[in-house]
C-alpha cells in the first residue's frame, strides 16, 4: 500500500515535469516569436510598442517620441494591429 | 482585440534572463578602469609634451620681456593643470576594487567630482592664463609678421581657443560624466551581488 502511493506519486512529479517543460519551452517559443515579430517593424514603431508593452503612460511615451498624445494614440493603434498580423503570420509558418 | 491581449499576456509574463556572471562583470569594469587610466596618462604624456614644447621656446633669442612673460605663463598654466591631472589620476590609480570595493566606489566618485571641476571652474583658470600668455608672447612674434598673418595668426588661435572651451569641452564633460558614472553603478551592481552572494 505504501510503495503503491509511493509509485503513484513518483508518477505524478515526473507528468508535472514533463509537462512544465513543455509549458516552458512552448512559452520561450512564443516569446522568441514576439520578438521576431517586434524587430520586423520599423525602428520608432519597435520603440513605441515596447514603451506600449512596459506600461509606460502615454504622456511619458508622447515626450519621448516628440509627437502629440493625439497623434500618438492613432500611431499605437496602428502598430497593434500590425505587431498582432505580423505575430499571426509567424505563428502560422 | 483579444489576440494583442494575448501579446501583452506573453511581453509581462517573460523574463530577460541577463547570464552574466558578477566575474564577468567585474572583469569588464576593471577593464574599463584601466582604460580610463591609461587614457589619463596619456593626457598627462600630452600635457608634459607641450610643456616641453613650449619650454623650448625659450632656446629663441627674444628681446621682449612680453615674450619671457608670455611663456611663462603658457608653462605655469600648463604646469599646474598637468599635476592636477595627476592628481586626479593617482585617485583612480592608488585604489583597488577588489582590496577594498567600498573605498574604491568612494574615490570614483571623488574622481568624478574632480574631473567635474576641471572642465569648469579650472579650466577657465587654464583659458584666461593660456590667453594671456599668448597675448603677451604675440607682441614681439607678431612684428615679424605683415598685417594678413597677424590676424590670421590671432584668428586661428583664438578661434581654435573658443572652440576647445565650447563645443569640445561640453562634448567632454558630457562623455566623461556618463563614462564615469555607469563605471560607478557597475561598481556599486558589483558590490550588490557581492554582498547578496555572501
Amino acid at each position: 500500500m505504501r510503495s503503491e502511493k509511493r509509485q503513484a506519486k513518483d508518477e505524478l512529479t515526473e507528468n508535472i515535469i514533463e509537462n512544465k517543460i513543455e509549458e516552458y519551452s512552448e512559452k520561450n517559443e512564443q516569446v522568441a516569436l514576439l520578438y521576431k515579430s517586434i524587430s520586423k517593424l520599423e525602428e520608432n514603431d519597435r520603440l513605441i510598442i515596447t514603451m506600449v508593452l512596459d506600461e509606460l503612460p502615454y504622456n511619458e511615451i508622447a515626450d519621448i517620441s516628440g509627437i502629440s498624445e493625439g497623434n500618438l494614440r492613432v500611431k499605437i493603434h496602428r502598430i497593434k494591429q500590425k505587431l498582432t498580423e505580423l505575430y499571426n503570420q509567424h505563428a502560422r509558418i | 482585440m483579444q489576440e494583442f491581449n494575448h501579446i501583452e499576456a506573453l511581453w509581462a509574463a517573460h523574463t530577460v534572463d541577463v547570464k552574466i556572471s558578477s566575474d564577468e562583470m567585474l572583469k569588464q569594469a576593471k577593464k574599463d578602469v584601466n582604460n580610463m587610466r591609461n587614457k589619463s596618462l596619456l593626457n598627462i604624456f600630452g600635457m608634459g609634451l607641450s610643456f616641453v614644447i613650449v619650454a623650448c621656446l625659450w632656446l629663441f633669442d627674444f628681446e621682449s620681456w612680453t615674450t619671457h612673460a608670455g611663456i611663462t605663463i603658457i608653462v605655469m598654466a600648463i604646469a599646474v593643470y598637468t599635476i592636477i591631472l595627476y592628481n586626479n589620476y593617482r585617485i583612480i590609480a592608488k585604489s583597488d576594487f577588489t582590496i577594498n570595493p567600498k573605498e574604491f566606489i568612494s574615490q570614483l566618485k571623488l574622481y568624478q567630482i574632480n574631473r567635474h571641476n576641471l572642465y569648469n571652474q579650472l579650466y577657465w583658470f587654464y583659458a584666461i592664463a593660456l590667453s594671456l600668455g599668448l597675448v603677451l608672447y604675440c607682441f614681439e612674434l607678431l612684428t615679424h609678421f605683415n598685417l594678413w598673418l597677424q590676424i590670421l595668426f590671432v584668428v586661428l588661435s583664438f578661434g581654435w581657443m573658443i572652440f576647445c572651451a565650447t563645443l569640445v569641452r561640453k562634448a567632454a564633460i558630457r562623455k566623461d560624466k556618463e563614462r564615469i558614472a555607469l563605471l560607478i553603478e557597475k561598481f556599486e551592481r558589483i558590490s550588490g551581488q557581492f554582498k547578496e552572494q555572501q
